[in-house]
């Protein structure tokens, strides 16, 4: 830290910006939101089922949750793999309400408004989404989170396993199982 | 079992393009057609998931957080950057300063009494109390002294009168008072048998003096 000023905010860690916004610095809290705010809204909009209205609402109050428990965080835990996992069980907690949740889950609509066309042409995209769709129509819920933390968030199987509360070991065999099913599929398409 | 190691190679190149030791590692998992298969799977579920990266969390999320921010922490201006009008202003100074010359007073007075309390515990060093003290032992003694010089004349006299059997001090002794005479032994008989018809148990003589046998 400076000697006769403040540190620059861009250098906290998601911990230290986490107490900074217990202790009401704004600064902070707009750093944090700026860090995780389109991450954590993809992660919702996916397990909420493509739904951008509920992704939205659910943002909002991922975030109050954050800011009234930023007081009491306990500076031992990782932030990222503390909020993630508030975003979980608010979803869990949302396909137990929802009478319709299958409909939802088994809904996967690639989001096509990428601009990413220096890796796959449009022909490559189409192909994979399709087997994409194919495997996670028939995922449970707990592979779906496991799928979007892996692919979608690029985390680590141990942040999977603190986010889901399922053990790493859990975590590796239900990563092998998907891989090896999104192969069969890929297979199918070709033959 | 899949490790975070294999994961890594899997996510990042096919088979063919690992190094010798990276082979190796993976040939005592997989064979070289899984390890390509599950490759192409990976690719598949990064491009498919990864295209999200284009969506963002709308503008109006955190609008409304800013509102429950202010209302969670309300902000705080420091005192010294707050608007004061003047009069407070000199108000806060004279009740400093005035507090101040207050504290400066009490703290020379403060000094004062500490030397006062040092000549105080001069003055209480000289032996005032012990005098009075030996005083208070000296009359107690004298009181004493005169009570047993009583008591000790009450018991010795007669004892000495019949040791001397003189009867000139004797009389000194009833004259001075204290009613102690001697009788003969007839006298004695004389004036027990006075008491003719009595029992010797009544008499009050014996009883005094205990005698049984004359």
């Amino acid at each position: 830290m400076a000697l006769f000023g403040k540190k620059d905010i861009s250098l906290y860690t998601d911990e230290q910006l986490l107490q900074e916004i217990g202790r009401g610095n704004a600064a902070a809290f707009d750093f944090l939101y700026g860090r995780y705010a389109d991450r954590l809204y993809r992660y919702l909009f996916r397990l909420l089922g493509n739904d951008t209205v509920k992704a939205e609402d659910f943002l909002q109050e991922l975030f109050l949750k954050i800011l009234h428990a930023a007081p009491s965080f306990d500076a031992e835990k990782k932030a990222n793999t503390w909020m993630y996992a508030i975003a979980t069980n608010m979803c869990r907690n949302e396909w137990r309400n929802t009478s319709n949740r299958q409909r939802l889950m088994r809904t996967f609509e690639p989001w096509e408004h990428h601009s990413d066309k220096n890796i796959h042409d449009k022909m490559d995209h189409a192909y994979h989404n399709k087997i994409l769709g194919k495997v996670i129509s028939e995922l449970e819920d707990e592979d779906r989170e496991v799928l979007q933390l892996r692919f979608q968030q690029e985390m680590s199987i141990r942040e999977i396993a603190a986010i889901t509360g399922l053990p790493e070991g859990t975590v590796k065999s239900r990563l092998f199982y998907l891989l090896k099913k999104m192969a069969r599929q890929l297979n199918t398409v070709r033959l | 079992m899949i490790t975070e190691e294999l994961l890594g190679l899997i996510s990042g190149r096919k088979f063919a393009a690992l190094n010798t030791a990276e082979q190796d590692s993976v040939l005592t998992q997989l064979s070289p057609q899984e390890y390509d298969e599950l490759h192409e799977a990976y690719a598949s579920a990064q491009v498919g998931l990864g295209a999200d990266r284009e969506l963002r969390a709308p503008v109006n999320v955190k609008r409304t957080l800013d509102q429950a921010f202010q209302k969670a922490y309300p902000k705080k201006v420091p005192i010294f950057a707050r608007p004061v009008v003047v009069w407070k202003a000199a108000a806060i100074f004279l009740l400093l300063f005035g507090t101040s010359f207050i504290c400066l007073k009490r703290s020379l007075k403060e000094t004062q009494t500490v030397a006062l309390m040092v000549r105080d515990t001069i003055f209480v060093k000289q032996p005032v109390e012990l005098i009075k003290r030996l005083t208070d032992t000296v009359i107690e003694y004298r009181d004493a002294a005169v009570k047993e010089k009583k008591r000790s004349l009450a018991r010795t006299v007669p004892a000495d009168f019949m040791a001397r059997q003189d009867s000139n001090r004797i009389r000194e002794i009833e004259g001075e008072g204290i009613g102690i005479r001697t009788l003969q032994a007839g006298d004695l008989l004389k004036e027990l048998n006075s008491n003719g018809g009595r029992t010797m148990k009544e008499d009050e003589l014996v009883q005094q003096f205990s005698f049984t046998k004359i």
